[in-house]
């Protein structure tokens, strides 16, 4: 379904501009190469300046890539400009990492919800709308009677399950999850993991899920890709990855994950070198 | 032998415009010196406002209602600001959670660090420098002489919370309060961080109360834990006990929605409503011994 | 204070350019040896100083919001456009303002009240020309914050055109911050208003305008100080009016604040 080959981002570093020149431009992806079948689950995991969430947003085409393809369902979507994609950004969705700032904080849920049913002129009038939208609640696992309320007063958990809600509304092919559960409580985590299995199954979903955090990923992912300064280090099944990594930098990330589990050689077990920094 | 940190019933309220939220309902706990004390919660259960309230930096919409703390003996509940101003930064220190806000970010490292030391221990400057960069080396940072000139912005995450792990142990304080120092941190950064406090805790012989919601991270450092909803404590019992057979039901549901990477098969199951309505109606703290007399709860 | 400006000429007891020399000088009614007929004094021409300040009012009044709007209008316009698109419009736009600002206001006023002629469409046109920096610079600020938000960028990925964007989404949340510049901005209207009209640049000298009254109750300062104190009082009022309905509107209308 997604085909991504030699992918590259580069950015203009504005803090690094002096005067009135341009901004020197930095790397955020280099030749990335992977591709996504239909209807499987790949993670994508690194820590903080890995890329990763540089990946998801350029796959959704909010960054435009400097060079390198992007070819979603046989289409060549690098390059195409807003007129070209618009019918095609129906079948690719995105949610959104923070629940706070990814809902227009001044327009009631229901209306967030069906905001691209609207863009895509799906509905016919009002009455229809607050219904879907209705419906939509439902099938996220809310009460309906919140679309009436603004996202201020839903919890953390409510609002990312309303994003969810208004990413499956066109009725996507695939989806991109940008950190979706990070803020999160782990009860609440849980709650959002299910439903997103529950809703790939449905829905017969491609996803792309972006975390920093393993353990989730493991959870929700048949495959993952371990990113690491904008390069792909590692991919393969779950169950490899996780059993027998290739890659030493896969191997340090996933024994640097504390397992709810008393050990006190876990505090002990790192390389002396590691210990200064600097 | 006197605890070194004593809390007694503690009760907690915020005042939200008319009406007055209860935080805390009753935590008791007590923490020998030297003793690595977790709590760990879900964001909002009221486990930072336990630290807050000891060292007294509660919000001043917040308001102990109930209950004392006790530090060393010492009543402290009350304090006049005087007395706990001597007693903040030299007997009773903390690591803050997010070491992005909590340098302040137009001063240079140096100046920070020696700030500490110049208030509490009365050094003068060219003394606090020095020690400004042993504490540096205390903390495993690489050439010190170089960080010190540096601005907060110009470090790593890694580094300034060492930063702030530094300025916390600067007075070599007999209880350290750590508002979940390494949620901001990657987890590899996180290891590093937890290494090193273990390893100042054990050769100073400090006191830490260890906040986190993270249920790995107490596994790995702490001796104790204390399971914190819905303001009041759960269950508080060894690590090892915790971990190998948790006794209350909402540690075990904690646990049942913590994913595992090495147990994939593991449905995830979130708390479920019923529980937690049932703790904040009514909660009795769970000893192992309780919760073995009180079959109700099962 | 609109229902003083609308209803002045019913309000007030006197012709506000009526003279009486035989009454001039009398004190506000609180003080002895004042007429009753006369609230608040009369000043040197025996003109009534509480008929005149109505008539004020409604100059201010008119000022205030003509002015503020339309320097609302155009310093929002500019901010928007150059907080969204950003690139050469935003440095076009950002060192037009900066070199704008760089101009010392009251002379560039009094240069364009010279060249424009006196009257109150000059001091309008002028408080416009001056200040819709202000306007520019605080919503350019602030769209380019909510630029970033990702309800922006989940609208792109709905495939909403950029004037959608920029006018579905961004704008009504630039609404609150607009509604408290607005109000400054009537506030600073009047300020400047009776500035100009102090200077003698507005409108003409014996219409009845707070500024006016200010710049001649100065000269009796010491005589008949309740000439200067009412107008002046006027003027804090009304200023602080306009403040405290910038922050009831906001009140009323933001979903944000209302819980």
């Amino acid at each position: 379904m997604l085909e991504v080959t030699g992918l590259e981002l580069a950015l203009p570093d504005l803090s690094a501009k002096r005067g009135f020149a341009r901004a020197p431009l930095v790397s955020i992806l280099r030749n990335l190469s992977f591709c996504v079948n239909q209807g499987e689950s790949v993670g994508v995991v690194g820590q903080s300046g890995s890329g990763k969430t540089s990946l998801g947003r350029t796959l959704m085409r909010l960054n435009e890539p400097t060079s390198g393809r992007i070819v979603f369902d046989g289409v060549d979507i690098s390059h195409l400009q807003e007129a070209e994609l618009r019918p095609l950004r129906r079948r690719f969705q995105m949610i959104f990492q923070d629940p706070q700032s990814s809902l227009n904080p001044r327009r009631r849920i229901g209306q967030s919800i069906i905001q691209p049913l609207m863009a895509y002129g799906m509905l016919t009038n009002p009455q229809q709308g607050w219904q879907r939208s209705e419906e939509l609640l439902e099938r996220v696992g809310l009460e309906p009677m919140l679309s009436r309320r603004y996202p201020h007063e839903l919890s953390g958990g409510q609002r990312q399950r309303v994003g969810i809600a208004r990413a499956i509304s066109l009725e996507p092919e695939f989806v991109v999850a940008d950190e979706i559960v990070s803020g999160l409580d782990v009860s609440s985590q849980a709650q959002i993991l299910r439903l997103l299995r529950r809703l790939q199954s449905e829905l017969g979903l491609t996803l792309v899920f972006i975390s920093h955090d393993l353990s989730v990923v493991r959870a929700v992912c048949d495959r993952v890709i371990v990113m690491s300064h904008g390069e792909i280090v590692e991919s393969g099944s779950c169950a490899e990855v996780f059993s027998h990594a290739n890659h030493w930098y896969t191997r340090e990330l996933i024994s640097a994950i504390p397992l709810p589990d008393v050990d006190e050689k876990w505090l002990n077990d790192i390389d002396a070198q590691d210990n200064k920094v600097g | 032998m006197t605890p070194l940190l004593n809390i007694r019933n503690l009760h907690v309220k915020i005042r939200e415009g008319a009406a007055s939220v209860p935080i805390l309902r009753g935590v008791s706990l007590s923490l020998a010196p030297g003793e690595v004390l977790g709590l760990v919660g879900e964001s909002s259960a009221g486990k930072t406002m336990i630290g807050k309230a000891t060292l007294g930096i509660l919000p001043p919409q917040a308001v102990i209602t109930d209950g004392e703390i006790f530090f060393d003996g010492e009543n402290i509940t009350h304090i006049s600001v005087k007395a706990r101003r001597r007693l903040l930064g030299t007997d009773i220190a903390m690591i803050p959670q997010d070491p992005m806000t909590s340098l302040n970010p137009v001063f240079r490292i140096g100046p920070q660090i020696a700030d500490v030391l110049r208030l509490h221990l009365g050094f003068r400057a060219k003394e606090a420098n020095q020690r400004v960069l042993e504490l540096l080396d205390d903390v495993h940072i690489n050439q010190p002489e170089r960080v010190v000139k540096l601005y907060p912005h110009e470090l790593s995450g890694g580094m300034r919370q060492r930063v702030l792990i530094a300025i916390a142990f600067a007075c070599r304080p007999r209880l350290i309060i750590a508002d979940e120092p390494t949620t901001a941190l990657d987890v590899t950064v996180q290891r590093q961080v937890l290494r090193l406090i273990k390893e100042l805790q054990s050769a100073l012989g400090t006191a830490i109360l260890f906040v986190t919601h993270d249920l790995g991270v107490v596994a790995k450092i702490c001796n104790r834990v204390g399971v914190i909803h819905a303001g009041r404590i759960l269950e508080l019992s060894s690590a090892q006990n915790l971990f190998k057979a948790p006794a209350h039901p909402y540690t075990q549901a904690l646990m049942a929605a913590t994913p595992r990477y090495d147990r994939p098969n593991n449905a995830l199951h979130p708390v479920p409503e019923a529980l937690v309505k049932h703790l904040w109606d009514d909660v009795r703290r769970y000893d192992r011994g309780d919760f073995a007399k009180d079959k109700s709860h099962a | 204070m609109a229902l003083t400006a609308m209803t002045g000429s019913w309000l007030a007891p006197h012709d506000p350019l009526e003279q009486d020399l035989l009454n001039s000088f009398l004190p506000p009614f609180w003080v002895a040896g004042a007429d009753p007929a006369f609230l608040l004094g009369t000043d040197n021409l025996g003109r009534d100083v509480l008929s005149r300040l109505i008539y004020g009012t409604r100059v201010a009044l008119m000022v205030a919001v003509i002015a503020a709007t339309l320097t609302g209008m155009l310093g929002t316009t500019v901010g928007l456009l150059a907080g969204f698109f950003g690139g050469w419009v935003d440095t076009l736009v950002s060192r037009m303002v900066d070199i704008w600002m760089a101009f010392p206001a009251v002379l560039l006023s009094i240069v364009l009240v010279a060249v424009i002629g006196a009257g109150l469409h000059a001091v309008i046109i002028a408080i416009i020309v001056i200040d819709w920096t202000r306007f520019c610079r605080v919503v350019r600020a602030e769209t380019m914050v909510q630029c970033q938000q990702d309800y922006v960028a989940s609208a792109v990925t709905i495939g909403l055109s950029r004037r959608r964007r920029l006018f579905v989404e961004i704008l009504p949340n630039i609404l609150p911050l607009l509604i408290s510049l607005l109000t400054l901005e009537m506030g600073i209207a009047v300020v400047v208003e009776a500035i100009l009209s102090y200077v003698g640049l507005s409108v003409a000298s014996d219409a009845a305008t707070w500024g006016g009254l200010i710049q001649e109750g100065r000269l009796y300062v010491n005589q008949a100080p309740w000439l200067m104190v009412f107008p002046i009082a006027c003027i804090i009022v009304a200023v602080l009016g306009f403040n405290a309905l910038g922050d009831g509107l906001r009140s009323a209308f933001d979903p944000v604040l209302r819980r």
